[in-house]
């Protein structure tokens, strides 16, 4: 007992045990024999498997911390035998449970305090490394909730609702580009339902830099867009009121509105035939917003009153929409439909080019400077600059306690529970990371528009989905994986003969 | 020993001592070669796109937009001004006496097949086009005959939208043959198409031209020129110098990707500086025994410091040019369409520098904490602790 002790004390410099482990077991001696006795660490030579640690305060095994001497092999040594044995016939254990708790808890309080131990063997680059991961999960939270969130504009786009626009937009001398009477004919098409008319007023709010867009619709888009959430009494204050206008909440919170203010639009000369530069609107109502897509494909919309911005415009402009939004009875003869309205309207003066919602949104997201396309690429660096890091943390971590290990393999621990205390010395930090990063990036998410640059404002909200956080969780484990092979490697291939001579 | 001479001394044995710490050096220069090949490939976008824009850039070009629209898009400017813009002073003569100028507009072509994604920019040119225009020159076919719906297409435009010299393409008063390929030393030009100009507004039925491109007779005849048109009473123009105008329209189409580079860079950068910190900190807890040893030969603490930083920026700087070099290898001259521009990713020797600048600010203020630890560790304690 007394060599055990001091052979644990001099172990002290190189493990992480605290030295009250190292108490010399004070006990009477159980009958049972040497072998079958569990070891300090909880390892039964004879069976090779781990059974309960001692108490780190007492040194006594906490199944065996009361009763009398010849009692040590009892579960239950204060209760009689015979309750207990009542107790297990009334409600038999559940399979893979031990004492109400399931099977892996016991490891988990057994091998936690050494790995917590591990983790903060230097508190500084500990912390470093939890930062850096944390920092890279927010950056790979916002990346994958970014592409979510442009999946879901796609997965959300109507294919039965169809926008109608100039095929030659620059053949009109007005710049203003189809005529109203476009929307009869494209009435006539056989699975049309609902043709709307709309009409951009494009300028500035308050300040240059601060773009804002009004769009006229008239009282036809009621029915080309019934999955607008305005009823009927909202439609007709709309229709009703000339300067009118209904905002979705995300527009309102973008320009500081409220219900009963002014929108003054300053837009270039031109667009008034008074000559003034602003328009007046007002604000009369909220437009609520779903998540599902909406008309315009975006949530900071403003509806005004078609009807008086044409009256409002200079008589050369009058009379003409920017395009046309179509409601069409079958979503399967959508593209049959979107055909039907080109070919009727190939030869008149303004030919048409119609596009379902769906397609525009695949257009709208995979063309240009495609954000989209960039999220996986952005992501995957951040992960693989962490890989980096923390595999050369722990990497550096095992090295410098070969010695620890070696005792730990003398001292009957297996290659795979000392894999495993690798693992969940790199895994502990890495979830963490993943989930604060991805708490970090879900509060990034619901930053009021306000507080973002002007251009990234229109970037859509990333949107932390089940399958986001999927894989977030599935990233942080695959990250500690592949941090811990070549520790683990280097530990099962370890000498301990080697390693505690300091080879 | 001077302070510049320990720090040398210091830095040439904290450099010998890397090859000890291959591994975390590596991790070092990794890290770093992450944050600036993001940074570059994402930036490579918007310079390859401001390259292609500023390549045809000539000082001696000035455009006369309408106020209304300040872009070449829409038709702003009636056929019939256009002879009073070119009665202004200051404008270059061709050899038979004519103003080196004529009214231009832009055209969007429609997809060719259902749904194709972008749509090709047609250009209507006058009989000056060319002049103004003399680094263009015809690789393929022939250029256009005025008065005839045939069109020419610029080398870049014909790549990215997969179009070919005999194509036919859909225009207002039927289908317009492509009788030849021009290319343009790399400008945006060649990520249009070129036709006649009076041809399209007769087929378009359009009555007005998007601008009008005319020569100076000197850059500085600018100021003469636009004062001209913007006191004439008969004419509501605005005078730019093309260059500017080449500038306000990329910046503004590039200003959002710009900022989500630097955003996402940023976040990155954030990550790796960590990184870093923890790296030096972990380098010069290895050499405490060596930094013991020299601060008890004399070695002062500022040179040891000034050699942890400048070991962290040697490896930054590695770091910052796999990085470049990275993105470079994959991205620089890759063809890409952007709405109506096609042009190529480029990774230029500025992007590059900025990269590296990138990299040793890293460098600093991840390497900051750890050469103070390292300037401020004891002597004695060192020493007790070897």
């Amino acid at each position: 007992m007394a060599r055990h002790y001091r052979e644990c004390v001099a172990r002290q410099r190189t493990f992480p045990f605290r030295a009250t482990e190292c108490q010399p077991i004070e006990r009477p001696e159980c009958p049972q024999s040497r072998t079958d006795r569990p070891s300090p660490t909880g390892y039964s030579w004879r069976k090779g498997t781990f059974g309960r640690r001692p108490n780190s305060d007492t040194g006594r095994d906490p199944s065996r911390s009361t009763g009398s001497p010849d009692s040590c092999h009892s579960e239950r040594p204060n209760r009689p035998q015979a309750q207990i044995a009542g107790r297990l016939s009334a409600k038999q254990p559940r399979h893979g449970w031990e004492n109400g708790r399931p099977g892996w808890y016991k490891y988990i309080v057994k091998y936690f305090s050494l790995v917590w131990s591990a983790i903060w063997r230097k508190p500084t680059e500990a912390v470093l490394i939890w930062l850096a991961v944390t920092t890279a999960f927010t950056l790979f939270g916002s990346m994958l909730g970014l592409h979510a969130a442009y999946d879901q504009i796609i997965e959300n786009a109507r294919i039965d609702r169809l926008d109608v626009n100039a095929r030659f937009p620059s053949s009109s001398a007005t710049g203003i580009l189809m005529p109203f009477a476009l929307r009869d004919q494209i009435l006539k098409v056989k699975g049309v339902s609902a043709v709307g008319a709309y009409v951009y007023v494009r300028g500035y709010y308050r300040d240059p830099h601060h773009g804002a867009r009004v769009i006229a619709v008239d009282e036809h888009m009621r029915e080309a867009t019934p999955e607008l959430l305005m009823n009927s009494a909202q439609w007709d204050q709309l229709l009703a009121t000339p300067t009118g206008v209904f905002a979705t909440p995300a527009a309102m919170a973008r320009l500081g509105l409220k219900v009963g203010d002014t929108l003054p639009i300053i837009t270039p000369p031109g667009t008034r035939a008074d000559g003034a530069a602003a328009w007046d609107f007002h604000v009369q109502g909220v437009v609520p917003w779903k998540v599902d897509r909406d008309l315009f494909a975006n949530d900071r919309f403003i509806l005004g009153n078609l009807s008086y911005v044409d009256n409002a415009r200079p008589p050369l402009q009058r009379g003409y929409a920017w395009g046309f939004r179509v409601a069409v009875s079958d979503a399967a003869q959508a593209n049959e439909v979107a055909l039907q309205i080109d070919r009727r309207l190939g030869n008149s003066s303004t030919p048409t080019l119609t596009i379902p919602d769906k397609v525009n949104e695949i257009y709208a997201v995979n063309s240009g400077i495609s954000v989209a396309s960039k999220t996986w690429p952005v992501a995957g660096a951040g992960i693989f600059m962490i890989l980096l890091l923390t595999a050369n943390g722990i990497a550096q971590s095992v090295r410098e306690r070969t010695t620890e290990f070696a005792v730990l393999k003398t001292m009957g621990y297996s290659d795979g529970t000392l894999e495993a205390l690798v693992f969940a010395e790199v895994a502990i930090p890495c979830l963490f990371g993943a989930a604060f990063g991805t708490g970090i990036a879900a509060l990034l998410t619901r930053l009021p528009a306000h507080y973002l640059p002007e251009d990234l404002s229109e970037l859509p909200r990333p949107t932390l989905t089940l399958v986001v956080l999927a894989w977030t969780v599935g990233c942080a484990l695959l990250l500690a994986s592949i941090s811990a092979i070549i520790p683990m490697r280097r530990l099962r291939h370890l000498s301990v003969i080697d390693a505690l001579a300091g080879r | 020993m001077s302070m510049l001479t320990q720090t040398l001394v210091l830095a040439r044995l904290g450099f010998a001592g890397l090859l000890q710490r291959k591994w975390s050096s590596l991790v070092l220069v990794g890290s770093v070669a992450c944050v600036v090949g993001v940074l570059l490939s994402m930036l490579s976008v918007t310079a390859g796109q401001l390259r292609a824009y500023q390549s045809d850039q000539d000082p001696g070009l000035a455009l006369v937009l309408s106020p209304d629209f300040h872009s070449e898009y829409g038709s702003g400017i009636p056929a019939s001004t256009i002879g009073a813009i070119l009665d202004a002073p200051a404008i270059a003569k061709t050899s038979d006496g004519h103003p080196l100028g004529d009214g231009e507009l832009l055209f969007s072509v429609p997809p060719a097949k259902a749904y194709y994604i972008g749509s090709l920019t047609l250009r209507g040119i006058g009989a000056e086009g060319f002049a103004l225009r003399p680094r263009l020159r015809i690789v393929e076919g022939r250029q256009f005959r005025p008065g005839r719906q045939e069109l020419i297409i610029g080398i870049a435009a014909a790549r990215a939208y997969e179009l070919h010299v005999g194509d036919l393409v859909t225009l207002p008063g039927g289908a317009w043959p492509i009788v030849g390929a021009f290319a343009d030393e790399g400008s945006i030009l060649e990520g249009q198409s070129l036709c006649d100009a009076d041809t399209l507004m007769s087929a378009g039925r359009v009555s007005g031209f998007g601008s009008v491109l005319v020569r100076l007779d000197s850059p500085a005849a600018f100021g003469t020129f636009a004062h001209w048109l913007e006191t004439n009473p008969a004419l509501t123009v605005a005078a730019e110098r093309q260059s500017d105008y080449t500038l306000r329209t990329v910046h503004r189409s590039s200003a959002f990707f710009t900022k989500l580079t630097y955003t996402v860079a940023a976040m990155m950068a954030v990550g790796a500086l960590f990184g870093i910190v923890k790296l030096m900190y972990a380098a010069v807890s290895v050499r405490t025994r060596e930094i013991a040893t020299l601060r008890a030969f004399g070695y002062q603490a500022f040179p040891l410091a000034a050699s942890v930083l400048l070991e962290t920026a040697l490896l930054s700087l590695v770091g910052a040019l796999i990085g470049a070099g990275a993105a470079w290898l994959l991205l620089n001259g890759k063809h890409v369409l952007q709405f109506h521009d096609a042009f190529d990713l480029s990774v230029s020797t500025r992007l590059v520098a900025l990269g590296v600048v990138w990299a040793l600010a890293l460098a600093m203020l991840g390497g900051l904490p750890p050469a103070m630890r390292s300037a401020r560790l004891s002597v004695a304690d060192a020493l007790r602790a070897i």
